[in-house]
């Protein structure tokens, strides 16, 4: 075989399997960072939910909601990621 | 570009700067050697026989791992005090923020490491007649101390990097500095750029022997 073709038909689709998990990883902590595009003013749901305090005065009640948002859609993203990593690695 | 860069700006104020990496240094310290301490008896907690401990555990590591470390630290600002009836000065609240957080990583650190060395261990410990404690001191921590040694050293380039968030809560910390600097002088370019190589100063050295160590254990083994 050529180096690409071996690179195309055994090795790519091996390290593709083993490297899925550290990508969903790393998206999950991308999802995270995105809170802190809020410093710069961008309406994210930080920045919303910023605005929303300084109109309400209810830090708690609206800080502790965005945070369960935020909880729920990783929780729930992490259960998926398991599942399509179960499916991935099924053939070891 | 017309633009002159002009980094006397920063050369004028280099004690602004310093005084703001010093506290940074004192939030960073703090948070990564409290933070471990508390990691160690968390991953304890996880592996403990009662379920509700367990579940306990796990429900604090799931929310410090899974919301984003800036709503912790604006939370803990803002909303706990509230909750607990004391304010909380900036400086507290980062800390207290910052600590958690690295509790919760440092115990999945811990756990995943005593969960690497073979059961079999603690099995034969216990059964020559050494206590849970001593086992886990004599037996598996001095296994497990290096093995986890290259992810301590990850956390504590990431704890680093994190404490940068305290500005956002007014810590007046190396990035406050350089914000007040840049808004001051309109010079956010020069400004700016010390800060971040002065965080590349701080934080590489760490990298570096972190990636030394690394290979140092992976010959050892």
């Amino acid at each position: 075989m050529t180096h690409s073709a071996l690179m195309r038909r055994v090795i790519v689709p091996q390290a593709i399997a083993r490297m899925v998990p550290p990508f969903i990883e790393r998206s999950f902590e991308l999802l995270k960072t995105t809170a802190l595009a809020s410093t710069l003013a961008y309406a994210d749901l930080l920045y919303q939910a910023m605005m929303v305090n300084s109109e309400t005065f209810r830090p708690l009640e609206v800080y502790t909601t965005i945070a369960l948002m935020y909880l729920v859609l990783l929780v729930t993203a992490s259960q998926l990621a398991r599942l399509a990593e179960a499916r991935l690695t099924a053939y070891q | 570009m017309n633009y002159v860069p002009d980094f006397s700006i920063v050369t004028d104020n280099w004690i602004v700067l310093l005084r703001g990496l010093w506290v940074t240094i004192q939030i960073w310290i703090p948070s990564i050697v409290i933070g471990l301490a508390g990691g160690f008896l968390l991953a304890q907690a996880r592996l403990a026989r009662r379920g509700w401990i367990r579940g306990t555990s796990l429900v604090y590591v799931e929310l410090f791992r899974d919301t984003p470390v800036l709503i912790q630290l604006i939370w803990f600002y803002y909303a706990f005090p509230i909750l607990v009836g004391v304010q909380l000065s900036p400086y507290a609240a980062a800390l207290l923020g910052l600590t958690l957080n690295t509790s919760a990583y440092a115990s999945e650190i811990f756990r995943g490491g005593i969960r690497s060395i073979h059961r079999g261990q603690m099995e034969g410990a216990l059964a020559i007649g050494m206590s849970r404690a001593q086992a886990m001191r004599r037996v598996i921590l001095p296994q497990v101390v290096k093995r986890m040694l290259p992810a301590f050293t990850n956390r504590t380039i990431e704890v680093a990097k994190m404490s940068s968030l305290a500005s956002v809560i007014s810590v007046h910390e190396l990035m406050y500095q350089g914000r007040l600097l840049s808004s001051t002088y309109y010079r956010p370019f020069e400004i700016l750029t010390a800060v971040a190589f002065i965080y590349f100063v701080l934080i590489y050295p760490g990298t570096f022997l972190a990636g030394r160590l690394e290979k140092h254990l992976a010959r050892s083994n």
